[in-house]
């Protein structure tokens, strides 16, 4: 338990961490606890073997069914006395003769039909079973077998509805509709032992929906049944199989019964009317205790099996209350657990915790401790639950069968999604389950047959999943689960968070695109300008492909410059070049070569020196251009920045390059213009934007800002649009609503005739004079409305202040020293790093602070 | 298409039915605040609207009191939202007083603190006349809500009310909290549940309709008011959205066919839809309500018509009609996934939907002859209604003697 706990705070752990980095984790396997036990594995030893033997023997075991019928019958009887002491055995004995004549007959009807069926569902689990449990029908067990838990079926004739087991399990009751009846239940088989069919029909018998086993062994053994057609009836089945009595209070059908775990006289019944009822089955006169919630029908209630007095009701509104037995006033607790009716309760074995499942499909796991009425746990389901239950020992498993649906789940509670177990051995809905120890679920189904599974052997439906999965966030961090079969535990552990690249955050394009230089004249400056800024923003692909291009279009004098740093690779480079440039053999293919070196950049440390050299080598003695040309790296570039939806460096290399003749047209150039400047627009960088179509050569981007040219105006008072249709009595001179002067200078508050200035984020407008004057002075607006109209003008005011200040200060320090550096104006950028730098696309490198963009000065 | 059609107004009943039920007639009152959808409700639930058309509902602007004659006689009254009831100029003896059910809308896609304050004060001055009131509170408009956000919202709420009528003192008033909207059928339900509580014969026809279904193997039963599409009982087993759909659709399209088919022999009149609702209405055996024997009498030629329905809704499914010389409207529907469904009327406004898987449905004689069976038991069942009421009159006439012996 505490093991298990710990478990669960790691996996509370883990789950932060999913949630840190957004992660889609995979479903990974949730195995058994325990070691699987061989002997019953699947596909293994017995399962498996008599599932292949029951072909051939299906007819005889029919026959075989007949025959031991008596014997058969004895030794159930015997082990149903074997309950009580040998006292009670005689008597038991005497009591024989007064059920013996028609349940012998029932079990010789049902005996020899289900011996039929049995040959035929072992044999189609033997044609069928491959790879799960055959499923083994053996009606007559031989006494001391000692063989583990087989799956097997049992057929009632009847549809089944609810079942409920004897204290110690070797028992069940099943009922239905036109069943009531007490099987013996072993490891390997189940026999009808008391039909109380007969007994019910005198009693006007209609089928029961519900059934629960008093607490009581022995010759107090009860049962209490329930209805279609309203009371519910008491049995007592320890000596005779006779009614004890018949429950009629509720004014509504009865929905669900239940017996206290521990004062073996205490039932509680939910029902239609809206009452909970407390009947102590002593007191046959006494009415029971009820507890009322008005206008609300009970589903469902159930006792803690912690607790005396501890019970908890579940209604069709979707309520749980929890009831304290000593005050059936009003309800300790009350909160609303389901959209939709209440379906199924179950206590958890702690008393602390409780499972219900509701119409809105989901079994929701409630801390009855706790005062927050939030469920701790959720599982949704494919349909509504008709029954939970806890696994015995295994506190987070839980076992549910829903409506219309013939298979049952066993889930995980703490691994909602996927089932560990679906036990599909029905053909019809599955009604009811019930564990009856931590491996065996017994069910019961509309198809007429209990069914007894060993949950352990069969194939966990987690397994079929995939079990490794990886996802990838938008930061580049990579999360993956490795798919151990193993414990729950290992899997949390194995979840590993490595970001396999450095933190690529794009560069703020407020940042770079301001700055980027377009201009067509030198390009050689743009470039190198441009390449250092985005090494600035850590873009050092993009920075290469700057350098790239600079030494593609830039005189020669300036290469040999680069060619001066000193490198031993370049000699060899060097030679190789020039004696292919001697000898003039192929020219092109060197060509290629450096072509290729500049697109993949991964290669780049390698080779790269070889241009420079080249360069230098060619071009010592004749600083001509170069008559190779690079079109086709120049495009390539290109495709690969547009797949990298990096527009900002297709437009920017198109700016740049825009006076190269030799460049050839891109017929996408215009998209990459049009998606850019709407980039640009979004991050309300409206002049850059302006700038970049300005620069365009591209007739219909070039004239994109001169198509909607229109500017609304607004009222400077009461900011309501002026409209420009036709001029109202007042004209244009001022507002329709507020009647104001429309025009009129905020210093000298006359009408502006002429250029009439304005700031376009307080609206306020002067002369153009006063508005100069006023300006060079200060940052904010006249009116006193508090706007920073010129922001620009306060900046430079406070660096004026500032200089001034530090003036004085060095003046006071120094007194005649005058300092020849500008304090103010370090040097643009940081001396460029060595282009040797170890590789920063190395999976190696990390980089994982350094994702802030560097601020820029405006150049 | 609606109630109204046949209400007060309307010629065949008369208006003297309407006077003699009002004394008896529980009352529906719709109350919330303003723009919270009552009125789109009451149209939707009662008188056909189609959801959509209810965004050009204008406010209400005064007390709209609508009588339903149905399996029960009712009235709803629509209040505008605007409206402050408990001014002292109000009488709210005269409105609480009678009131079966007080359903609260709640806007839950608007902030409903107000609507909640509102609710408060409603249900204490109600109480305070009258305790016997069950309060509904439909949290409305939930269909713009994820699923999450929808059960936060009920559970906020029903908190929220539940506390502050504690604080009042009010431990003992229950309110049911039902999440609505009026493009599903959730509205429906929730109405059928409200319905429901005001029906004293509820638990016999649920204990009837228990022992229909336990006895023939049905799934599920529901006992559907035809025009309103609320069910007035079940059995007692969970109603899940999805059988309660299916059935309320397959009115639908019962009452589509019969209005396309069962047209023709009438013809003459110009308000063929409007009368073929009638027509459908008049599915009844002219024994159950003696009232309506001149009904019977003038438009006997629509009995061939329900008749016909009957049949031709069930030759839709390639079934054979039982229709067997009763007037009664039938149907059987087979689904792809081996559910039947099947359609029985009771009574002039009832019909009895079951939903049955196929195997089940073989033994379709002994089906119909259980179904007959829960007939009788619920004639049975309105005769004593019905003996009651006689009983009363008679001794009210008795009374009107009496005092008008005693008159001078």
């Amino acid at each position: 338990m505490a093991q298990e706990a710990a478990r669960t705070g790691e996996k509370g752990k883990d789950q932060e961490v999913h949630g840190k980095v957004a992660v889609v984790a995979a479903e990974v396997v949730v195995a058994e606890e325990e070691d699987v036990d061989t002997a019953i594995h699947p596909g293994s030893g017995s399962g498996s073997g008599l599932g292949m033997i029951a072909p051939g023997m299906g007819i005889g075991l029919g026959g075989l069914g007949g025959n031991n019928l008596s014997s058969g019958s004895k030794g159930n009887n015997n082990s149903y006395s074997s309950n009580s002491n040998n006292n009670t055995s005689s008597v038991s004995k005497g009591n024989n003769n007064n059920y013996s004549s028609h349940s012998n007959i029932n079990t010789l009807h049902t005996g020899s039909r289900a011996g039929g069926s049995a040959g035929g569902a072992a044999g189609a689990g033997g044609a069928g079973g491959a790879g799960g449990a055959g499923v083994a029908t053996t009606l007559f067990p031989s006494e001391g077998s000692s063989k583990p838990h087989n799956t097997y079926k049992f057929d009632t004739n009847g549809t089944l509805w609810a079942l409920s087991a004897s204290p110690d399990f070797s028992m069940v009751a099943v009922v239905g509709r036109d069943v009531l009846k007490i099987l013996s239940v072993s490891d390997n088989s189940a026999e009808e032992i008391v039909n109380l069919k007969t007994v019910g029909i005198r009693n006007n018998f209609a089928g029961s929906m519900d059934v629960k086993w008093g607490p009581t062994t022995g010759r107090d053994a009860k049962i209490a049944t329930l209805g279609t057609n309203g009371p519910i009836v008491i049995w007592d089945v320890g000596t005779q199989n006779k009614i004890d009595r018949h429950i009629k209070e509720h004014t509504r059908a009865v929905n669900r019964i239940c017996f206290s775990p521990q004062e073996p006289n205490l039932l509680l019944s939910a029902s239609q009317d809206g009452t909970v009822r407390l009947w102590d089955l002593r007191a046959r006169d006494r009415p029971g205790v009820v507890m009322e919630a008005k206008a609300d029908n009970v589903r469902e209630v159930q006792f803690n099996p912690m607790s005396m007095t501890d019970i908890v009701a579940g209604y069709e509104s979707g309520n749980l209350q929890r009831w304290d037995l000593r005050n059936a006033s009003t309800s300790e607790k009350k909160f609303m657990a389901h959209m939709g009716f209440v379906t199924s309760l179950d206590f958890h074995p702690s008393g602390r915790f409780l499972a219900s499942g509701g119409r809105d499909k989901t079994i929701k796991v409630w801390d009855m401790e706790d005062e927050k009425r939030r469920e701790i746990h959720t599982i949704p389901t494919i349909q509504y639950t008709t029954k939970v239950q806890w696994r015995p020992n295994k506190t987070y498993h839980i076992a549910a069968c829903f409506k219309d649906e013939s298979s049952v789940q066993v889930f995980d509670v703490r691994r909602p999604y996927v089932p560990l177990n679906v036990l599909s051995q029905h053909d019809k809905d599955a009604t009811a389950i019930l564990w009856k120890d931590t491996d065996v679920l017994w069910t019961v189904s509309k198809d007429k047959t209990f069914t007894s599974t060993h949950v352990k052997g069969l194939v966990s439906a987690a397994d079929m999943l995939p079990s490794g999965n990886a996802a990838m966030n938008c930061f580049g961090q990579l999360a993956f689960t490795v798919g151990a079969k193993g414990n729950l535990d290992t899997f949390e552990k194995d979840l590993v968070l490595k970001p396999s690249r450095p933190n690529a955050r794009p560069v703020a394009l407020d940042g770079s695109s301001e700055n980027y230089s377009t201009e067509g004249g030198n390009v050689r400056e743009a470039c190198e300008h441009n390449s250092n800024i985005a090494w600035q923003a850590n873009r050092y692909r993009d920075s290469q492909t700057w350098t790239a291009l600079k030494l593609f279009y830039s005189d020669m004098a300036e290469s040999s410059v680069v060619v001066a740093q000193p490198d031993t690779t370049p000699v060899v480079g060097s030679e190789s070049v020039l004696t292919s440039n001697k000898t003039t053999i192929d020219h092109d293919d060197d060509d290629s070569d450096s072509s290729d070196t500049v697109t993949h950049h991964s290669h780049m440390q390698q080779s790269r020196p070889a241009i420079p050299s080249l360069f230098a080598i060619k071009v010592s003695d004749a600083p001509v251009k170069r008559d190779w040309s690079h079109e086709d790296t120049i495009n390539k570039m290109l495709e690969f920045y547009s797949e990298q939806g990096e527009v900002q460096m297709c437009v920017t290399i198109l700016l740049v390059l825009a006076d190269e003749k030799s460049l050839p047209e891109f017929p996408r150039s215009q998209q990459w213009f049009g998606s850019y400047i709407d980039l640009l627009s979004r991050f309300k960088l409206w002049s850059v934007a302006t700038a970049v179509s300005q620069a365009c050569k591209d007739p219909s981007i070039h004239s994109m800002n001169q198509d909607s040219t229109t500017i609304h105006t607004s009222c400077s008072h009461c900011m309501k649009p002026i409209l420009t249709r036709a001029p109202t009595s007042s004209g244009f001179w001022a507002c329709d609503r507020c009647h104001k002067v429309l025009s009129s200078c905020s210093i000298c508050h006359k009408t502006v005739r002429g250029i009439f200035t304005w700031c376009a984020q307080c609206s306020h407008g002067f002369h153009l004079q006063h508005a100069q004057e006023w300006f060079s002075q200060s940052a904010e607006c006249p009116t006193g409305c508090g706007h920073q109209c010129f922001p620009e003008m306060l900046k430079i005011q406070q660096e004026h202040e500032l200089l001034l200040q530090q003036q004085q200060q060095q003046q006071q320090e120094k007194g005649t020293d005058e300092s020849t550096g500008d304090p103010m104006h370090p040097p643009p950028y940081p001396p460029r790093p060595h282009h040797e730098h170890h590789s920063p696309y190395s999976i190696h490198h990390s980089h994982h602070g350094s994702n802030s963009v560097v601020p820029y000065n405006v150049t | 298409m609606s109630y109204s059609d046949y209400g007060d107004n309307d010629p065949i009943y008369g208006d003297d039915l309407a006077d003699e039920d009002r004394e008896s007639r529980p009352r529906l009152m719709l109350m919330g605040l303003r723009r919270s959808g009552k009125s789109s409700i009451q149209r939707v639930v009662f008188h056909k609207m189609s959801p959509t058309e209810t965004l050009f509902l204008e406010s209400t602007s005064k007390i709209n009191k609508d009588n339903i004659h149905s399996f029960i006689d009712f009235q709803v009254w629509d209040f505008p939202g605007q409206m402050d009831f408990f001014d002292p100029t109000f009488d709210t003896e005269a409105i609480f007083g009678e009131v079966g059910a007080l359903v609260f809308v709640i806007d839950s896609q608007d902030d409903y603190m107000e609507a909640l304050a509102r609710l408060h004060s409603t249900v204490v001055a109600a109480y305070r006349v009258n305790p016997n009131i069950t309060f509904e509170v439909f949290i409305h408009k939930v269909d713009g809500l994820s699923e999450d956000y929808k059960i936060d919202t009920q559970r906020d709420i029903q908190q929220t009310t539940t506390d502050e009528l504690a604080d009042a003192g009010l431990e003992n008033v229950q309110l049911a909290f039902y999440l609505t909207s009026i493009y599903d059928h959730s509205i429906f339900e929730a109405f059928s549940k409200v319905i429901q509580k005001l029906i004293p014969q509820l638990p016999t026809l649920e204990n009837l309709l228990n022992i229909l279904c336990a006895n023939s193997g049905i799934e599920k039963a529901f006992l559907f008011d035809v025009i309103s599409k609320i069910y007035i009982a079940t059995d007692s087993s969970p109603v899940d959205s999805q059988s309660y759909e299916i059935c309320s659709d397959m009115i639908d399209v019962i009452i589509d066919i019969s209005s396309i088919y069962g047209r023709a022999a009438i013809g003459a009149k110009s308000q063929a839809y409007l009368e073929d609702q009638d027509g459908q209405e008049e599915w009844s055996r002219p024994d159950i309500d003696s009232r309506s024997d001149d009904r019977e009498a003038s438009n006997g030629d629509n009995h061939s018509q329900a008749v016909a329905t009957g049949s031709r809704a069930g030759s839709l499914s390639n079934l054979p009609t039982q229709t067997g010389g009763n007037h009664e409207a039938f149907s059987v529907i087979k689904m792809g996934n081996g559910t039947v469904l099947y359609l029985r009327e009771v009574n002039k406004y009832l019909a009895l939907i079951c939903l049955l898987r196929a195997e089940t449905f073989e033994k379709q004689g002994l089906i119909d002859y259980n179904v007959h069976c829960f007939k009788e038991a619920m004639d049975q069942v309105f005769e004593l209604k019905r003996a009651e009421r006689n009983r009363r009159e008679m001794e009210a006439n008795q009374q009107q003697q009496l005092n008008g012996m005693y008159d001078p």
